[in-house]
């Protein structure tokens, strides 16, 4: 809904992840130093966080930090988002939004603008001129995207009016008749707004869990307007407004900057990884000015310009893009839909089947019309949308125990049927931190411990050089913890600093204890902080030596750089020269540490000689007073985002149950590869063409594309690609690194996965993620990274951010649509035997054994806890060992499914039930020889003497009070014929015995709840006469008891036979 | 697993010579379509039901299947192995090109499938209809009240007369005659009993079933002027007093009136309707009904058993208006007050007589 909410509850989020200890934002939120470029704009950027207390940590995901811009990056991504379009071909307005991005504003100087937008900087609007404006552009939000909701209707909507019109004419010839076809018509009309509102209720409630991600706090704005500060609602702001923004507070427009005073805007929400630009951009996403909608400040003050508002502001018009993407029916929706026709199809065909056949055997056309009703109601599973709504919420519930937050019901069962997924990296399959991976030094590589709690360094550490590194890891590093963790596990204390900082002081935290002591002992004199022409970081201590009195100066810095300053090399901590051989050493070490898709750094240091540099020494960093050449070098750290350390094991699982897990990331295609390899997305003994090219040692080009499985396709690439190729890229390769892509991007490879008929699950969290996440059949948002944008566009939000959690979610899917086929499997059974007597009272004319009221009561009453306890079913193998289900193929409702349970056991039921149903009229007087054609008899009112076999006579009532006990008997009948049903159900192919007879509880509360209800029926309100039901004698209740031991013997059989001849005739047509 | 893949499918194929270990037991026939086979002479229009345009041939035998269609030819030998092999007969005719996706094996199934459903249900119904006797209904909780019910038998228990109409009348005239037959003097005397009169006539069984029992003679005469013997005018219906006979409903092992002599009454229902009523007789005397006809033994024991039945002659209704008249049983058994069953020991019925 509203734009300011989503706001207020990250920042509560946020409030809630610094409080609670829970792992620090992510790389996403990224600080980007806005003023630097600015000409109008006062300079404050060293230092600022150290001022405000409200800092977060910063890290930087992947190899995307400091000093490694591209500035060609944003570029991309944002023709990716261009090309989207013009490839879209939506209609005037997308292209009208293409052109509205081509913002030139944060080209323009002050004067310009004001002359633009007809206002002034210092005076503001005018009130009159604001409410002009607001008055023609609209409040400044947007418009929420319409929804629909979707209603199964089954036709007893119909079935309800076609009774009032019956009754209207019946009542039109005698004004006395009787007002069963008026109870049976508001019967069913309340059934169809009960199970309306019942659906609406559970949605809204799956709803209401992400409503209370956010609290609506109305977002107000500081604006001036006629020369004074005014505060309005955000809503009302207008273009031309001049807004002053204080830390924490939400951008609440496009705005153009004025002058800003230590003010940094996290941008990331927008721009997915945003790399920090130094420099105004060509592109308005990318450039530090303007500042958009929704991004945040969380530092410092600005004053700005609105330059564009709601819809019109580039969140708006991603919102737009968004909401234009259409989304896809979700697939149990379109298998419930397929479902509903089948119902349909065989409810009014068989009912106009039979009117007409009633009114060729003379009944009359008002009759034939009641018979029509009654066999769509019979015919017709009311309970099922609710009993369907009740099994995926209560999945539902399950996945969001296990961090699967499902929004949308339906995307339940979507996991399921997921062929393939397109996950991000960064914090879904990595744990989002750089985290130190690899050291070399003692021309050694040593690995270090990457898990989540780092509690295994195992590598040497007695070396002399270890020593030292680990020193210059420590003091040469401006990250420091937050004050006031003591309790906090390191890993998880909020640093202040970058990614690559808090990587080391956490890594020597672990090892070395107390880093903030040592560096207190150590007490640093002078400092060059690291910056993008240098780069090096370089700072000069007194040693914790008292005998020493030599200052240490520590360096680290890209590797490259930092060699060129050393003539030394420390091994086994001795100094060395540097010759060519521990040079090339060196080289090769950067390069498989490079390679693996490792950011690395290079450490040195120099004990400055103590005679040149006295105690008392004062250095200046800017004349640079002191040394930088001729250091000792030490050794390289290199870090990357580890994989989460259940990932691979969940990927594994994908593999295995047929999924493809495709990687999409901005990431470096080496990175990607990394990560890729390591967590099984590329598998151990695959290759990529290049891979092969380099084995082979043979160009790329002659490589043949068949003998790769693997393939790492960038970002540009892909954007050369035509739908055609992109098509056979997917097909061609089973494992697949999208590298370098734009968020824009990713709807395309999920177009293309779509195009493939497969069921794409994509993950997401930015909020140019959002057309992506609605175009995919699933889109997954992240629970903690994820912008609000994303988590409104997708159906699933995971609220660990972690991989293995869709794993999870896949698995409940696909126990959820074999539950379902189960759940409908029984459902559609007891409607033969519901159908049975309305055929045979039109054909043979036999008193109505059921009549339409008492179905309701077996529809909606005894069947639905049975239904619903079929949920809860254990699978019967191990439903990840095997191919995610064809979309198109394998159906919810497939023949064998209908035709066993309409002509077997259905048909069975309705014997068994239509035996009890004889017995209690042979036993009252009425031998089933004399029931055939005495319908006409039978029913008339004025004959009060009807012979029965014995040559007694009866009254209407008399005979009226006897079909109602037909009716409870052929209820009766039914329900113990469909408990037997509810434990054939459990299973499709395994015995019930393999399955446990007792291992689902809920079963027998299903069949408890059966029995209790039939009881409460038949002898509770057996005696209120409008419901039909009377007391029936005992022994009735077990007269379908051989039938419903038939059933079970039968489908035992049926099981047995599909488990001993896999393939076989009785195998393809007798399992559902 | 003996698996015939559609390669075996040429028809001089092996399986021809395969040991047919048939069982003389004859080879059973089954038509498919409308009529069958080619070697056995047609009728006219009679023609093999046509599959991918050729006559198709279906014999089933216990032990074997011979397909004909055309010139092709296959026997299928049914071992008597087990279910297995016939599991595998599915499979192979799932491969034979001329049954297509939806082989006759399916109808065979369903054939086989349904025929055991019949029996299941034959079985489960006979033993059903053991528990229930030829001579008393094992239940008669619904029929504790027995019903009242008129002749002459009309679609909504309304007796209209249009006296100048005789059509109007003669239907209901000649309902009364065929009912009023097995009453005639001479039936009674013939096959039942002069009973007597204020007592149950009870045949007890006593170990032996006494079969049939005899029935007391209700004899049409005891009707007087409403036994349309010698009636000149119809039961009265072409002079504007009808007679309306009532009837108490038949229910075995019935005491009625529990030892008590009973009589029908009858009443207009509303206070206009007991005025446009005016007088009535009743035959016999009084609506009395005898005890001797109770208890009643059933239509297969009872065998020549003919109600008691009570005769009103409506004297002088007003014509032209419509009258609604009830009557009632007034015995000690027979509650009449029944809420929900209007015809528990009571009827009502409407009279009219028009008159020009």
């Amino acid at each position: 809904g509203r734009p300011g909410s989503g706001w207020a509850a990250r920042e509560a989020r946020r409030d809630r992840s610094a409080g609670g200890g829970a792992p620090p934002d992510p790389p996403g939120d990224m600080l980007c130093t806005a003023s630097e470029n600015l000409p109008w704009a006062n300079i404050a950027r060293l230092l600022l966080f150290q001022k405000t207390p409200e800092i977060y940590s910063v890290e930087l995901s992947g190899t995307e930090d400091v000093g490694k811009t591209d500035t060609g990056d944003g570029k991309e991504k944002y023709r990716g988002l261009k090309d989207k379009r013009l490839e879209l071909k939506k209609n005037h307005q997308k292209e009208e939004l293409k052109k509205e991005v081509d913002l030139e504003d944060h080209k323009l100087s002050i004067k310009e603008l004001e002359r633009k937008y007809g206002t002034n900087i210092v005076t503001g609007l005018s009130s009159t001129q604001a409410a002009e404006l607001l008055a023609r552009n609209g409040p400044n939000a947007l418009t929420p995207p319409k929804e629909t909701p979707e209603i199964v209707k089954f036709p007893q909507a119909d079935g309800a009016i076609l009774c009032w019109i019956a009754y209207g004419i019946q009542y039109f010839n005698d004004k006395s008749s009787s007002l069963d076809s008026v109870y049976l018509g508001c019967v069913l009309a309340l059934v169809v707004i009960l199970t309306g509102i019942f659906a609406y209720y559970q949605e809204a409630k799956s709803t209401n869990i992400m409503a209370s991600f956010s609290k609506m706090i109305p977002q107000q704005a500081l604006v001036i307007r006629d020369s004074e500060k005014k505060t309005v609602p955000a809503e009302q702001l207008v273009v031309g407004d001049i807004v002053e923004i204080k830390g924490g507070d939400k951008i609440p427009a496009d705005i153009r900057l004025l002058s800003t005073q230590g003010c940094k805007v996290d941008n990331s929400s927008l721009t997915g990884n945003l790399t920090p630009s130094l420099r105004t951009h060509d592109n308005p996403l990318e450039a530090e000015n303007p500042w958009n909608k929704m991004s945040t400040s969380p530092v410092g003050t600005a004053t700005g310009m609105v330059i564009n508002t709601g819809d019109r502001t580039i969140i708006g018009q991603i919102a737009s893009l968004a909401s234009g993407v259409g989304h896809e029916k979700t697939p149990i929706a379109i298998e419930i839909e397929h479902f509903v026709h089948i119902v349909a199809g065989v409810a009014v065909s068989i009912g106009i089947l039979f009117f007409i056949i009633a009114v060729s055997m003379k009944y009359y056309v008002l009759d034939s019309i009641i018979f029509l009703i009654g066999i769509i109601v019979a015919n017709v599973p009311e309970g099922l949308l609710a009993t369907v709504t009740v099994t995926l919420s209560l999945t539902a519930k399950r996945m969001a125990k296990k961090n699967c937050l499902v929004k949308n019901l339906e995307a339940v069962e979507t996991l399921g049927s997921t062929s393939i997924i397109c996950s991000d990296k960064t914090g879904t399959l990595t744990q989002n931190r750089m985290t130190v991976a690899h050291l070399w030094f003692d021309n050694q590589i040593f690995v270090a411990d990457t898990s989540e709690d780092h509690s295994n360094q195992v590598f040497d550490q007695s070396s002399g050089t270890w020593a030292s590194l680990s020193k210059i890891i420590t003091l040469c590093n401006r990250a420091e913890f937050r004050p006031g963790q003591e309790s906090v596990p390191i890993m998880k204390k909020v640093v202040v600093g970058d990614a690559s900082e808090t990587a080391l002081l956490k890594f020597s935290e672990v090892i070395l204890g107390d880093v903030m002591e040592i560096r207190k002992r150590n007490r640093k004199v002078a400092e060059i902080p690291f910056n993008s022409t240098n780069k090096f970081q370089l700072s000069i201590h007194e040693t914790d030596d008292p005998s020493d009195k030599r200052f240490l100066m520590v360096m680290k810095g890209a590797p490259e750089r930092v060699l060129e300053k050393c003539s030394t090399i420390m091994v086994n901590g001795q100094e060395q020269p540097l010759d060519d051989s521990t040079a090339e050493a060196f080289h090769t070490a950067y390069m498989e540490l490079g390679g693996l898709g490792e950011r690395v750094l290079g450490f040195c240091h120099l004990y400055l000689p103590a005679d040149k540099f006295p105690e008392t020494y004062s250095f200046d960093v800017d004349t640079v007073n002191f040394p930088t050449s001729n250091l000792c070098f030490v050794g390289l750290l290199s870090m990357i985002d580890p994989p989460r350390s259940t990932v691979p094991d969940a990927v594994t699982k994908c593999r295995s149950a047929g999924i493809k897990v495709i990687m999409v990331t901005g990431d470096h295609p080496i990175t990607a590869k990394a990560i890729a390899k390591s967590v099984g997305i590329i598998s151990a003994n695959s290759e990529t063409v290049e891979d092969i090219a380099k084995r082979l040692n043979i160009p790329v080009e002659q490589v043949s594309k068949r003998d790769a499985k693997a393939a790492v396709v960038t970002g540009m690439e892909l954007k050369d690609m035509s739908p055609e190729q992109l098509d056979e890229l997917l097909t061609d390769y089973s494992e697949i690194v999208f590298a370098r892509t734009s968020p824009q991007q990713k709807l395309i490879i999920v177009e293309g996965c779509q195009r493939q008929d497969a069921v794409v699950a994509v993950t997401g969290d930015g909020v140019n993620d959002s057309p992506a996440l609605k175009k995919a059949d699933i889109g997954i948002a992240m629970g903690i990274a994820g912008s609000d944008a994303a988590k409104n566009a997708a159906d699933m939000v995971l609220l660990d951010d972690n991989f293995a959690s869709i794993v999870t979610g896949v698995e409940e899917g696909r126990l959820i649509f074999d539950n379902l086929k189960k759940t409908i499997a029984y459902t559609l059974t007891k409607n033969i035997a519901e159908l049975c007597p309305f055929l045979i009272y039109i054909i043979a004319g036999l008193p109505l054994p059921i009549g339409t009221i008492t179905i309701l009561f077996i529809d909606l009453g005894t069947d639905i806890i049975p239904s619903i306890a079929l949920a809860y079913e254990k699978a019967e193998s191990d439903i990840m060992n095997r191919k995610p289900r064809h979309k198109k193929k394998d159906r919810l409702v497939n023949a064998p499914l209908a035709i066993y349970s309409y002509l077997h056991i259905g048909l069975m039921q309705a014997l068994g039930a239509f035996v009890v149903y004889f017995t209690v009229y042979a036993q009252e007087g009425f031998r089933p020889s004399a029931l055939i054609n005495l319908r006409v008899e039978w029913e008339k009112d004025s004959v009060n003497d009807l012979e029965d076999s014995y040559g007694q006579e009866w009254t209407q009532y008399q005979r009226k009070y006897l079909e109602w006990t037909g009716y409870t008997a052929f209820f009766v009948g039914i329900m113990i014929q469909q408990i037997a049903d509810l434990i054939i159900r459990k299973t499709r192919r395994n015995s019930i015995f393999q399955q446990g007879l007792f291992r689902n509880k809920v079963i027998w509360v299903g069949i408890a709840s059966q029995i209790i209800i039939a009881l409460i029926l038949s002898y509770g309100l057996g005696s209120v006469s409008a419901l039909n039901f009377t007391m029936l004698r005992p022994q009735y209740w077990f007269v379908a008891v051989p039938h419903a031991i038939l059933i079970w013997v039968y489908d035992e059989v049926r099981k047995l036979f599909i488990r001993l001849y896999p393939g076989s005739w009785w195998d393809k047509n007798m399992y559902y | 697993m003996q698996r015939l893949g559609p390669s075996l499918w040429t028809w001089d194929s092996s399986w021809q010579q395969a040991p047919a270990t048939s069982l003389p037991l004859g080879v059973q026939k089954i038509l498919l379509g409308s009529a069958f086979t080619s070697k056995i002479k047609l009728g006219p229009g009679l023609d093999p039901p046509l599959v991918l345009g050729l006559p198709l041939q279906l014999k089933l035998a216990v032990s074997r299947v011979v397909l004909n269609q055309g010139p092709k030819k296959e026997i299928l030998v049914l071992l008597p192995l087990g279910v297995s092999s016939l599991l595998n007969l599915w499979v192979q005719l799932q491969g034979c090109l001329f049954l297509g996706t939806f082989p006759a094996f399916i109808l065979l199934f369903y054939l086989v499938f349904y025929g055991f459903l019949t029996a299941m249900f034959t079985l489960t119904m006979w033993v059903m209809l053991q528990t229930v006797s030829d001579h008393t209904p094992k239940y008669q909780d619904r029929l504790a009240t027995p019903g009242l019910m008129i002749r002459p038998k009309t679609e909504n228990l309304d007796v209209i007369v249009n006296v100048s109409d005789t059509e109007s009348w003669d239907q209901h005239v000649q309902k009364l005659n065929k009912f009023l037959e097995p009453y005639n003097d001479s039936i009674q005397a013939q096959k039942n009993d002069v009973c007597r009169p204020g007592r149950y006539y009870e045949q007890p069984d006593n170990g032996v079933l006494n079969y049939p029992k005899r029935a007391c003679q209700f004899n049409r005469t005891q009707l007087g002027d409403c036994s349309g013997i010698g009636d000149p005018t119809h039961y009265g219906y072409s002079t504007g007093q009808p007679c309306v006979f009532i009837k108490m409903n038949r229910v075995i092992n019935f005491y009625a009136g529990a030892n008590q002599s009973m009589n029908v009454t009858c009443v207009g229902k509303r206070d206009e309707d007991a005025e446009n009523l005016g007088s009535f007789v009743m035959f016999p005397a009084n609506g009395n009904i005898d005890l001797m006809y109770f208890p009643y033994y059933g239509k297969k024991f009872h065998v020549n058993y003919t109600q008691p039945l009570v005769a009103v002659k409506f004297l002088n209704v007003t014509p032209n208006v419509e009258v609604n008249v009830e009557c009632r049983i007034n015995a000690a058994n027979i509650a009449t007050d029944d809420e929900r069953d209007k015809f528990a020991g009571r009827v009502a019925f409407k009279l009219r007589i028009n008159k020009t």
